[in-house]
C-alpha cells in the first residue's frame, strides 16, 4: 500500500524546495512522533491523539524522506476547508 | 382532517392517540354552526371545562376529555374540532416544518446539553447567547471574535434564545450550552488540521454534540484525516452532525467530512419540503448513501454577529442565510432535544431515531437520504439502531484504485506558500 499517490510523490520530486502542508498518519504516540518530526526539521503544528496523526509543514525533499520512515503509515495534504454557506 | 373522524383535525386525532389517562382533558377549539349554537351549548357538560366563547365567529375554547370530545363530535351543531396549540414565536418558518415547536410544547429546550459549534466563532455579546457560552477556543490565530458571522448564525440556529427578537428567531435548543471552536478565519476559510484541532478540543471539553457546517471541495470516500477524526469523536460517544455541502445538484458531491461513516450528514431542504438545488448529493466516492437526512436550510433567519454582513441582513441582530451550513445546526439542535430527554442515547441510537422517523419526501435517496427530519417523531419513536458502520477500508490513494478523494486531492494539490 503506497503512503501517497504516485502523482503526489512526483510533485514532491519536482518541487523539492517548495513547502507543503501535510497531515502525517503515524504508528505509536502521535505527540512523541511529532517531537521526532520536529527534530527532523519539519515545522510541526499539532498532534492529534484521536487519529494518531501530526499536521506539519515541510519541503518536498523532506516529505520524500517520510516515505522511507517506517512509522509513517500515510500522508495526505492538509487541504483547505470552507464554510458551507451559499 | 381525519378520515375516520372527519370533524377532528389530524393534529387532534394524533394528540388523542397519545392520551393514556381517559380523564385527561385536552385543549380544543370547537366550531359550531352558528353563534347562537355556541351560546346554547354553553351549559355545563361532563368532562368539559369551558374557557372562552368567541363572538366574532362561532367558536368556543375548552378543555375536554377524549370521551367528551366524542360526544361533541356526534353533536350535529358541532362543525369542527381543532387542537388548541400553544403559540410560540419561532425561528423563521423552518422549525415548525421539523415539528420542533411540538417538543417545546412538552417542555423541551436542550437544558444541560453541551453543543460545540466548530466554525468561525460565536459573538459572545449577542443577547441570544447570554450566559450560555461554556467555553471558547481559537485555533486560527485571529482571536476569538467572529469576524465572518457564519458561526454565530449556526450557533443561533442550534441554540439561540431569540431574546433580541422577542422570541421570534428562537433556535431549536434555546436552553443548551454552547462551546465555540473557531477554526475558520474571517474569510470563512481554514485548514483541515485546524478543524481537526477544533473537533479534538470539543471532545476534551466533554460536549455531547458537535456541529460542523464546513468541509472541503470534491467527492470523498470518508478515509481522510478529518473524516477519521469525526468518526473517532462518534466512537467517544459524541453526536457529530456534518453538512453535506453546497455542491449539488450533481451526484458525487459530498466531500469531507460529510462522507465520514458514523456522522449524521445533513442536506438542505426548503420549508416547502423541496430539496435545495445546491444541497450536495451522494453517493460518496466509494458508493455509500449520503446525506443521511435533510433539514430546512433555505433563508434561515438567525443571529448576526456584530460588525458582520453575512447573508441578507434583517436588522442589527439577525441575518438570513442559506446552505447545508444552516440545516446542520438545526439537526444538532434536534439532537440536543433528544439528549435532554434521554441522556443515555448513543450517537448511533440518535442517528437511528432521526433516520428511522424521517419523512420521505419522495425524491432520490442520494438527495434526501432517508428524508426530512421530524423531531417530534424522533423523540417519541423507539428505533432499533442498525449495525455499526464497518470500519473504512485502508485508504487507497491511487486514483487508479477508484478513490476519487485522491483524484480531487491531486486536483487541489498546491505547494504551500
Amino acid at each position: 500500500m503506497p503512503k501517497v499517490p504516485s502523482e503526489v510523490r512526483e510533485t514532491w520530486l519536482e518541487q523539492q524546495d517548495q513547502p507543503f502542508d501535510l497531515i502525517v498518519h503515524v504508528e505509536g504516540n502521535a505527540r512523541e512522533r511529532g517531537d521526532e518530526l520536529q527534530t527532523l526539521g519539519f515545522q510541526v503544528k499539532r498532534s492529534f491523539r484521536l487519529t494518531n496523526s501530526v499536521s506539519l509543514r515541510g519541503t518536498g525533499k523532506q516529505a520524500l524522506q517520510l516515505l522511507d520512515t517506517p512509522w509513517v503509515t500515510r500522508i495526505e495534504p492538509d487541504r483547505s476547508v470552507h464554510a458551507f454557506r451559499r | 382532517m381525519s378520515e375516520d373522524r372527519p370533524k377532528l383535525t389530524r393534529g387532534l386525532v394524533q394528540n388523542l392517540g397519545h392520551v393514556e389517562d381517559r380523564q385527561q382533558q385536552v385543549p380544543i377549539i370547537v366550531r359550531y354552526s352558528s353563534t347562537m349554537r355556541v351560546m346554547r351549548h354553553a351549559e355545563p357538560m361532563r368532562g368539559v371545562r369551558r374557557s372562552y366563547d368567541y363572538h366574532l365567529r362561532p367558536f368556543a375554547a375548552m378543555q375536554a376529555t377524549p370521551e367528551a370530545i366524542q360526544q361533541l363530535e356526534s353533536d350535529p351543531e358541532v362543525v369542527k374540532i381543532y387542537e388548541d396549540r400553544p403559540v410560540y414565536a419561532i425561528l423563521d418558518t423552518a422549525l415548525p416544518v421539523v415539528q420542533v415547536p411540538r417538543l417545546w410544547q412538552e417542555g423541551a429546550g436542550g437544558a444541560g446539553v453541551r453543543i460545540a459549534i466548530v466554525d468561525t466563532g460565536i459573538d459572545p455579546e449577542h443577547p441570544d447567547f447570554q450566559g450560555r457560552i461554556g467555553a471558547t477556543t481559537d485555533v486560527t490565530g485571529e482571536g476569538p471574535v467572529d469576524g465572518n458571522g457564519h458561526g454565530t448564525h449556526c450557533a443561533g440556529i442550534a441554540a439561540g434564545s431569540g431574546i433580541a427578537s422577542g422570541g421570534k428567531y428562537r433556535g431549536v435548543a434555546p436552553a443548551a450550552t454552547l462551546y465555540s471552536a473557531k477554526v475558520l478565519r474571517s474569510d470563512g476559510q481554514g485548514m483541515t488540521s485546524d478543524v481537526m484541532a477544533g473537533v479534538e478540543w470539543a471532545v476534551d471539553q466533554g460536549v455531547q454534540i458537535i456541529s460542523l457546517s464546513l468541509g472541503s471541495a470534491g467527492s470523498s470516500d470518508g478515509t481522510d484525516a478529518l473524516s477519521e477524526i469525526c468518526d473517532a469523536a462518534v466512537e467517544q460517544g459524541i453526536m457529530v452532525c456534518v453538512a453535506a455541502g453546497n455542491e449539488g445538484p450533481g451526484p458525487y458531491t459530498v466531500g469531507s467530512p460529510g462522507a465520514a461513516r458514523q456522522v449524521l450528514t445533513v442536506g438542505a431542504s426548503t420549508d416547502a419540503d423541496q430539496i435545495a438545488s445546491f444541497s450536495s448529493r451522494g453517493p460518496t466516492a466509494d458508493g455509500r448513501l449520503k446525506p443521511d437526512i435533510v433539514c430546512p436550510g433555505v433563508n434561515i433567519i438567525a443571529p448576526r454577529a456584530q460588525g458582520t454582513a453575512m447573508g441578507t441582513v434583517v436588522n442589527d441582530s439577525y441575518t438570513a442565510a442559506s446552505g447545508t451550513s444552516m440545516a446542520t445546526p438545526l439537526a444538532a439542535g434536534v439532537c440536543a432535544l433528544l439528549l435532554e430527554a434521554e441522556p443515555q442515547l448513543t450517537p448511533l441510537e440518535i442517528k437511528a431515531r432521526l433516520i428511522g422517523t424521517a419523512v420521505d419526501l419522495g425524491v432520490d435517496a442520494y438527495a434526501q437520504g432517508k428524508g426530512r427530519v421530524d423531531a417530534w417523531q424522533a423523540r417519541h419513536t423507539e428505533v432499533e439502531p442498525g449495525p455499526t458502520p464497518p470500519a473504512p477500508p485502508p485508504p487507497s490513494p491511487s486514483p487508479g484504485q477508484g478513490c476519487l478523494t485522491a483524484l480531487f486531492s491531486l486536483l487541489f494539490w498546491k505547494p504551500s506558500h
